[in-house]
């Protein structure tokens, strides 16, 4: 009986094991396969061919630049903001609690139309903008305020439990053996945060560098000025330029499998580290 | 003087209430003092107001004669050992020690020499290359210490520093204080809850209960002569009787001592006995009562050794709890078994009149 009984164990497992491998690999493998062979379909010459189009360059440029606002200004203040909910006590923490995490919620559409609302045709902020002679909607301040915006919540998120964990007696203990506020925190704070920032960086480039929406909406499309790598897409497939779209697709798809990597190597790391050790 | 504290108050975070009420002390250059109370009792917020880490809302710190309540704990020249350790994780335990001379500017070289020698002196020349994680607690103690001491602090304040270790560590830990301080003569301070680590480590102990100072003495004078009813009963005493003064004598339910002085009959009066002062004078049915003891006959309830000690615990005839501890060869010389009855008599106890002010 028992023996039986283990068999049928066995031949469910098999056939759970063989649906969860067909249903991944029907939905990642069969359309990497796919993606690839049109990227790569006429071999390494038209796929390096089209990398070097000033279009695709100055798309994959923009997505880079972007990317790159994003993680210094929410490295920075994400981490910040992490600091004031974990350590200060105030009214309206909670708001602001729940404020951070509006992001993950909203839809990056609406956010494009929001951004358009303060600084497109008529919008509440334009008379100041235009006032400075900056220009903001269909240019790179809006897309870098729209990818910062979907951007903000990872770094407050992962950084902020690091934080709490860590307590503050290790900076107490800096300051009793003479280290200035300043000193302590490059010394002792921010090497005990690393992993989480890094973390919280990672999926923050992660989530920058596959924004459309909001981007396509506040960017105006134009092409070889304002375009992301993810609007260059969307706009080739519409101009039948299907070769530059699988193209730009494939090196998307590459940085997210190096993201994700990045992203697996440091939870082993901090895992290992997980312990408490202080 | 090596740590004046005087008036100190802190304020509870509500602001009702005071977590520190008016303490004052003096500690000299060189003394090994302890800060004893039960938990809540404002011992480790007085810590923490000598190193810095606070700040009182009245009162003043002075070290080494110069008042710092104004100064920052970057400047203060103490060593302070957390309970909870507080290395660094990210550095290893080189790292940790050399941190305090790294940031004054050492050069490498002195760093170098400074860390081999306290590693030396804490015994874990061999692990400088290990992360806190990879040590035992009592390592991770021991590196703690080191640390604080790398900079030469004039001050070592150490917040219940063994009270997260196992016991057979805890008891290394504190003979190797004991033997650390007669080498450095460094003015410390540690805080512990536990009374025994305090009169076994102490050269003074000062005791501490709501805020309050309760007695400040060398460890024999807290035990044999306690100051209030709080320190008699939290050093060393497990019984506590009830009574009142009668003829002259404090009569504690069916036993009596001698009434504290200056207190009338009709007074009421506490009594707190320890387990060894405590004499239990035979089983009923083998000895005769001598009429010239006062002894009060007890049952007992239950035995409960532990190691060679044996702890009896005893229902006198008035119902009073009384616990006694004898050695195992004294109960078997006895005959003492559970259920049997038993006369008792004191030997001492700590007296003190109650206080009906509430």
């Amino acid at each position: 009986m028992a023996e039986r009984a283990g068999g049928g164990q066995g031949r469910v497992r098999v056939v759970l094991i063989g649906a969860a491998v067909l249903y991944v690999g029907t939905l990642v493998l069969l359309p990497a396969f796919s993606l690839l062979r049109g990227a790569l379909g006429g071999g390494l010459r038209p796929f390096v061919e089209v990398l070097a189009r000033p279009d695709v360059l100055a798309a994959l440029g923009m997505t880079a630049k972007l990317t790159a606002f994003a993680v210094v200004v929410n490295g920075t203040l994400g981490t910040a903001l992490a600091f004031v909910l974990v350590r200060d006590r105030f009214v309206g923490k909670r708001v602001l609690h729940a404020l951070v995490d509006v992001p993950f919620a909203l839809s990056p559409v609406a956010v494009g139309v929001v951004l358009l609302s303060l600084f497109g045709k008529g919008g509440l902020l334009r008379p100041i903008t235009d006032a400075l002679g900056w220009e903001v909607a269909f240019a790179w301040p809006a897309m870098a305020m729209a990818t910062a915006f979907v951007t903000l919540p990872f770094v407050v998120r992962e950084v902020g439990p690091v934080l709490e964990e860590m307590g503050t007696d290790q900076e107490l203990a800096a300051y009793t053996l003479g280290a200035s506020p300043f000193v302590t925190f490059f010394r002792v704070t921010l090497p005990g945060i690393r992993w989480g920032l890094a973390y919280g960086t990672t999926l923050t480039m992660a989530r920058a560098i596959g924004e459309f929406g909001a981007v396509l909406l506040v960017s105006g499309g134009i092409a070889g000025k304002t375009e992301t790598a993810t609007v260059f897409v969307y706009r080739a497939l519409e101009d039948r330029d299907d070769r530059g779209a699988y193209v730009v697709a494939t090196v998307l798809a590459l940085a997210s499998i190096g993201l994700l990597l990045l992203l697996d190597l440091m939870r082993r790391k901090r895992g290992a580290r997980a312990e408490p050790g202080g | 003087m090596g740590i004046v504290a005087r008036d100190l108050v802190k304020r509870f975070a509500g602001g009702s209430g005071r977590a520190v009420d008016a303490v004052s002390f003096e500690i000299g250059s060189g003394e090994l003092v302890a800060l004893l109370g039960p938990s809540g009792g404002g011992k480790t917020t007085v810590l923490r107001i000598l190193a810095g880490l606070e700040s009182p809302d009245e009162g003043r710190v002075l070290l080494r004669g110069v008042d710092v309540t104004d100064v920052r704990v970057q400047e203060r020249n103490i060593g302070f050992v957390f309970q909870s350790y507080a290395l660094f994780r990210h550095m290893t335990v080189r790292e940790n020690v050399g941190f305090g001379l790294e940031i004054r500017g050492k050069s490498r070289t002195e760093i170098d020499r400074v860390v081999s020698e306290l590693l030396a002196l804490v015994r874990l020349a061999e692990l400088g290359g290990r992360y806190p994680h990879e040590l035992s607690g009592g390592q991770r103690q021991r590196v703690a210490l080191a640390r604080a001491l790398a900079p030469g602090p004039s001050v070592l304040l150490l917040d219940e520093p063994f009270g997260a270790l196992d016991a057979k560590v805890r008891l290394e830990l504190r003979e190797w204080l004991r033997r650390l301080h007669e080498e450095r003569a460094i003015t410390t301070v540690f805080v512990t809850h536990d009374q025994e680590e305090a009169l076994s480590v102490a050269d003074r102990v000062i005791v501490m209960n709501r805020g309050k100072v309760e007695q400040i003495g060398t460890p024999e004078e807290i035990y044999d002569r306690p100051a209030t009813a709080f320190v008699a009963g939290f050093v060393g005493s497990i019984n506590e009787l009830e009574g009142e003064v009668r003829g002259g004598r404090a009569a504690l339910g069916s036993l009596a001592v001698h009434a504290p002085p200056g207190a009338g009959d009709g007074t009421s009066v506490r009594a707190f006995v320890r387990p060894h002062d405590v004499e239990l004078v035979g089983v009923t049915s083998r000895v005769e009562k001598r009429s010239s003891v006062e002894v009060a006959t007890a049952r007992v309830e239950r035995l409960v050794r532990v190691g060679w000690m044996v702890r009896i615990e005893l229902t006198l005839d008035d119902d009073q709890p009384l616990t006694v501890e004898l050695t195992k060869d004294r109960v078997a010389e006895l005959g003492l078994a559970e259920g049997e009855e038993v006369f008792v008599n004191l030997r001492d106890a700590k007296l003190f009149v109650q206080d009906y002010s509430i």
